[in-house]
């Protein structure tokens, strides 16, 4: 192959050849001799080439270019030796004694040369050693940590960050010359003279002074476990402000100081003065850290926010798309908490809904629909509305699920968003959009029962003139489902009859289906007897799956009521507990019993459109740029956790006789920090008689392990009593649990407590040399924080359809008033409270207007099967501190309503 | 929040078809096995480029999530250079670093780094991104700095054998009198 001018036709022609056989032939050049730079430099780069594509050597083929490469150690020349030191580091991942060249680097490294290639020797040195061999290269990276070299210091310095984890004690040990690469003006601050400067810049930059950042992670690293010294250094770092100067660290800095001031009030206090200050100057990347930390801070004032809020806006005419989109996004983060303080911003963010960048326009759509209040929703719509023509169908599926989520938002705006809906599935688009629409108006109709009528003659429109079958299908089923509860059911079927007169098969099958449904549940004997008749008609269809369904529903008719039980059944086996009692009979193989499908747990429809309804409004705070995945993700991850926990639950024998879960806790409880060695969550089991708590214990430490790990868990009250305790034998790597089960005093209905837990555990350290734990260990505990057993323990969410009707006819009633010093907004006191008592919010109320008092609805079940039901009366305390709250609650017997009640104490 | 250091996930360069010219996913070093990787697999890899390519070619997209990563993006003549990050990572310390790789390039080839050019001098590519990223960590943003760092392959035979000799400082002499002696004859001072 030539390099001549030749060659250079087709843009591949550089590497057209090139792949691992030609490559691996060509390096043994490497052994001759006589070595030409320039040539190894070229067949280098060819290599390059394929690793930065994606080919992936094999094992044998790395260790053998590798120890190949390395002859090219004897020549001297700069630039040969750089790209040396480079294809090592790639090759070193995969070829095998990789450490033998350790001396032929440490050559490299060494001070007082002025080479260009020791930062890219350094670098490489730690990709070939191994843990053991850490102490031979101590002085070389503690001398070139204080190096004035910038790119020395740095390559010292992030090369020990990477050793961190491989070589924690010995690192630790140059915490000295890390202070000092941090704090001094001198590590980092000199450049190393360069041709390049003289032939074609012109003159000598000044060093940027990112080795101060490299040094200040490598820090916290370094004493992140030790908050005492961490905060020491902060301070330090805070108070001599000349100190930092290096953007890169400052933004380390922000993070640092964010993660410490949720733990401590006094740190936290100090501290805010000087992220006010810090807004203001050193560049957007420090002002815009600044700002989503601050945001993200639990414990911090609105009139705290009030700097960060007129920054963000600014940011949000930028000239630079990263600079908007970042304070957008930040601003989108503060309006799922705090939609109050973005609401003076909402004049910018729309400018921002036609912004050339698309997900910086779909963000500007979402937070205005979080701050959004009665009235700005319809000038919002107005301005969706007039650039709908304007995007491509992927953006309007976003705007149609941002729709779809302000529809549960605000249920009195049905009528506009319907109005909205129903346009656009009348214009041009595709296949997903025009679903998404359909999937909106489908929502609206179970979740806003007022909408219900409307929407189902818009559907209807619709399916008139529907190009997509397969949408046709979605909406008569909607109709089956929903037609025969309206109040005119016969509207319906004229629609109905008509797809069965003109569509084709799979649409003619899904029009039978619904038709059946009209028949079955109609108590009209006239439109029983239409929808028969048509029927029968169909019994000639050409399609034989049409005639099935019809033959099946004329048999179904004329026997009504002995298909009436199984087709109007409300009872639903819950999914995920069917199928893992199917899993559980189909591996114990006991199929000489029938599987027992009534001890399978069972939910009302209505219980799973509730639980549909939290995810669904989970997810509209989810981020939205990628709505599905974002949506399979959380479904994924969270039944993964659910399934998790009940599995090791359902591995313990002795809670067997306890009878059926009743509840658990929707998800696990964090006891001890996530930094924390020993990382404990907990899940809460509610049986008849008992209560098992169920401890996941993580150990963090790769160097220890334990045994025989227990919590010692002490009620404050007699209302538990403890049984029994089943430990985890060892604990190394993956989480584990430990059970504590105890008994309900016979006493008291629902056992309210609080639970002081302490962990303990055998300790065996690990041999560093053989990996095996010590055969002497020594007893130890670990202090967990404090877990209640209240009342959102016995209850779970129920949908309820007729909150009022309900309300009047139970028969027990209790109230109680309380001021919530601690909430300042309805909003924070509507989640709060419904997530104290685990009940279901209903008809939108919580989400509060501006009127000066505010109601919430509040639906429940209680783990015995008895229904409850909570008014939530909330208003502004007269001293200006917190909320003033009136809970009334309705239930079943009284010990149920008191629990309501009592549940906020 | 990310409290490391490991600030960047990727950097890739796809041309105006989507076809790699350079990717590189990064991890840190001396991790377990099979720990710490973005993607399982090339294949996983190149499904993310694909679709990654397709939302941002020939648009203005220049900063976006995607596949649950953040990621900027810059289109030079016929090639695009993208930064993966993390979600929750700063927009513009990654554009930033993005933006010093793209400048350190022009300032080495005195001209837009298009495919042909990055092909053509695909060495001094491999060091501006090893200069600027190491592992996922930000080693320099300074485009001169990390041009300064930048060898050149040497290009003939003749400047090879000179560096045979242990003598250095011979080179710079031999370099400094070839300059001077140009000059002179510019002012005709001879």
């Amino acid at each position: 192959m030539s390099y001549s001018k030749k060659d250079d036709d087709g843009d591949e022609s550089i590497f057209a050849n090139v792949n691992q056989v030609t490559v691996t032939q060509d390096a043994r050049a490497f052994n001759s001799s006589s070595i030409s730079p320039r040539k190894s430099r070229r067949l280098l780069s060819k290599i390059a080439y394929l690793i930065y594509t994606g080919e992936h050597f094999q094992e044998k083929q790395a260790t053998e270019l590798f120890f190949g490469i390395t002859k090219l150690f004897q020549h001297k020349d700069p630039s040969l030796r750089q790209f040396v030191y480079i294809i090592i580091k790639e090759l070193s991942v995969v070829a095998e004694d990789v450490i033998m060249i350790t001396s032929s680097i440490m050559k490299d490294t060494a001070t007082g040369r002025e080479t260009i290639y020791r930062p890219n020797a350094i670098r490489s040195l730690i990709r070939v050693i191994d843990a053991n061999t850490v102490p031979a290269i101590e002085r070389i990276l503690t001398t070139g940590i204080v190096d004035p070299i910038s790119a020395v210091a740095s390559a010292a310095l992030v090369s020990a960050y990477h050793l961190y984890p491989v070589a924690k004690d010995i690192v630790s040990r140059w915490n000295n010359e890390v202070q000092d690469a941090v704090t001094s003006h001198n590590v980092g601050r000199k450049v190393a003279s360069s041709p390049f400067f003289t032939s074609t810049l012109g003159y000598t930059p000044n060093a940027s002074g990112i080795s101060q950042y490299h040094a200040l992670g490598l820090l916290y690293r370094i004493r992140r476990h030790d908050s005492i010294a961490m905060n020491k250094l902060l301070q330090l770092l805070v108070s001599n402000l000349g100190t930092v100067s290096n953007s890169h660290a400052f933004v380390m800095l922000i993070r640092y100081i964010s993660s410490l001031m949720d733990q401590n009030t006094q740190f936290r206090d100090q501290m805010v003065p000087f992220l006010h200050g810090w807004l203001k100057s050193k560049g957007d990347m420090v002002n815009l850290e600044v700002a989503r930390n601050m945001v993200r801070l639990k414990n911090i004032s609105d009139d705290d926010l009030q700097p960060v809020v007129s920054v963000l806006k600014i940011f949000l005419s930028s000239h630079r798309s990263a600079t908007r989109f970042s304070a957008i996004r930040t601003l989108n983060e503060l309006a799922m908490t705090r939609p109050h303080l973005v609401h003076s911003c909402n004049l910018n963010i729309e400018s921002l809904i036609t912004d050339v960048n698309r997900s910086i326009a779909t963000y500007a759509i979402t937070t205005l629909l979080k701050t959004g209040n009665d009235e700005s929703v319809d000038r919002l719509m107005k301005q969706i509305v007039t650039f709908m023509s304007d995007i491509s169908d992927n953006f309007k599926i976003i705007v149609v699920d941002a729709i779809r989520s302000l529809c549960l938002k605000f249920p009195r705006k049905q009528d506009s968003m319907l109005t909205f809906l129903s346009n656009i599935l009348c214009d041009e688009g595709g296949y997903e959009f025009k679903r998404a629409a359909v999937d909106a108006i489908s929502d609206m109709i179970k979740y806003i029962p007022e909408s219900k009528e409307r929407a189902l003659a818009e559907l209807c429109e619709f399916i008139e003139d529907c190009e997509y079958p397969k949408i046709a299908v979605r909406i008569l089923s909607i109709l089956g489902e929903e037609g025969p509860k309206a109040s005119e059911p016969t509207r319906f079927i004229r629609y109905i009859y008509n797809r069965i007169m003109l569509e084709n098969a799979i649409v003619r099958s899904a029009a039978v289906s619904a038709l059946t449904k009209f028949g079955l549940n109609a108590e009209d004997k006239f439109v029983q007897r239409s929808v028969k008749v048509i029927l029968t008609r169909c019994l000639e269809d050409a399609d034989d799956e049409v005639r099935d369904r019809a033959a099946f529903s004329v048999k179904a008719l004329e026997d009504r009521d002995a298909f009436l039980p199984v087709v109007k059944s409300d009872k639903i086996p819950s999914l995920p507990a069917l199928e893992r009692s199917l899993v559980i009979y189909i591996s114990e193989r006991k199929f000489g019993q029938g599987f027992d499908i009534k001890s399978v747990p069972v939910l009302s429809q209505e219980e799973i459109d509730a639980e549909n309804l939290r995810i669904k409004k989970a997810t509209t705070e989810v981020e939205f740029t990628e709505v599905t995945p974002a949506e399979d993700q959380n479904a994924l991850a969270s039944s993964n956790i659910e399934t998790e926990f009940l599995n090791a639950l359902e591995s313990v024998s002795e809670f067997n006789e306890y009878g059926p879960v009743l509840k658990s806790s929707p998800s696990p409880i964090e006891l001890t920090e996530q930094e924390t060695e020993f990382v404990v969550k907990v899940v809460k089991h509610v049986f008849k008689d008992h209560l098992v708590v169920q401890f996941q214990l993580h150990n963090t430490l790769s160097e220890v392990i334990l045994e025989n790990a227990v919590v010692v868990s002490t009620p404050s009250t007699d209302d538990l009593v403890e049984e029994c305790v089943v430990p985890a034998a060892i604990v190394s790597g993956e989480p584990v649990s430990i059970f504590v089960s105890f008994k309900f005093n016979d006493s008291v209905p629902y056992p309210l407590t609080t639970l002081t837990n302490t962990l303990q555990f055998t300790t065996k350290e690990i041999d560093i040399h053989t990996g095996e734990p010590e055969e002497e260990g020594y007893e130890d505990e670990y202090k967990i924080d404090d877990l209640d057993v209240s009342a959102g323990d016995f209850i779970s969410p129920a949908y309820e359809s007729n909150f009022d009707g309900l309300f009047d006819s139970l028969e027990h009633e209790a109230s109680e008033v309380y001021v919530l010093s601690l909430l300042d907004s309805f909003r924070s006191t509507c989640s709060r409270v419904a997530e104290l008592l685990q009940m279901q919010p209903l008809e939108g109320t919580e989400n509060p207007t501006d009127k000066p008092v505010h109601v919430m609805k509040l639906s429940g079940k209680l783990v015995n099967g008895e229904k409850v039901l909570a008014l939530v009366k909330m208003a502004h305390s007269k001293d200006g501190e917190g909320i003033t709250i009136k809970v009334i609650a309705r239930g079943e017997s009284d010990s149920s309503v008191e629990l309501v009640v009592g549940g906020i104490a | 929040m990310n409290l490391t250091l490991y600030a960047v996930n990727a950097f890739l360069i796809l041309d105006s078809s989507g076809k790699r010219i350079f990717t590189k996913y990064y991890a840190p070093p001396h991790l377990k096995e099979g720990e710490g990787g973005v993607f399982n697999s090339v294949k996983e890899e190149k499904t993310f480029e694909k679709g990654l390519f397709e939302k941002t070619w020939k648009t203005q997209n220049d900063i976006l999530t995607y596949d649950g990563k953040l990621v900027v993006m810059l289109t030079v003549m016929d090639v695009i250079f993208y930064i993966v990050g993390g979600m929750e990572e700063n927009e513009v310390m990654l554009y930033e670093c993005l933006r010093s790789i793209r400048d350190a390039l022009e300032l080495l080839f005195k001209y837009v780094p298009d495919k042909r050019t990055l092909l053509e001098n695909y060495d001094q590519l491999v060091i501006v991104v090893d200069e600027t990223i190491d592992d996922g960590v930000i080693l320099e943003t300074e485009p001169a700095l990390i041009a300064a760092r930048v060898t050149k392959g040497p290009v003939s035979e003749a400047q090879a054998i000179v560096s045979d000799f242990k003598e250095m400082g011979f080179m710079n002499s031999f370099q400094k009198a070839r300059e001077k002696i140009t000059e002179r004859i510019l002012k005709g001072t001879f």
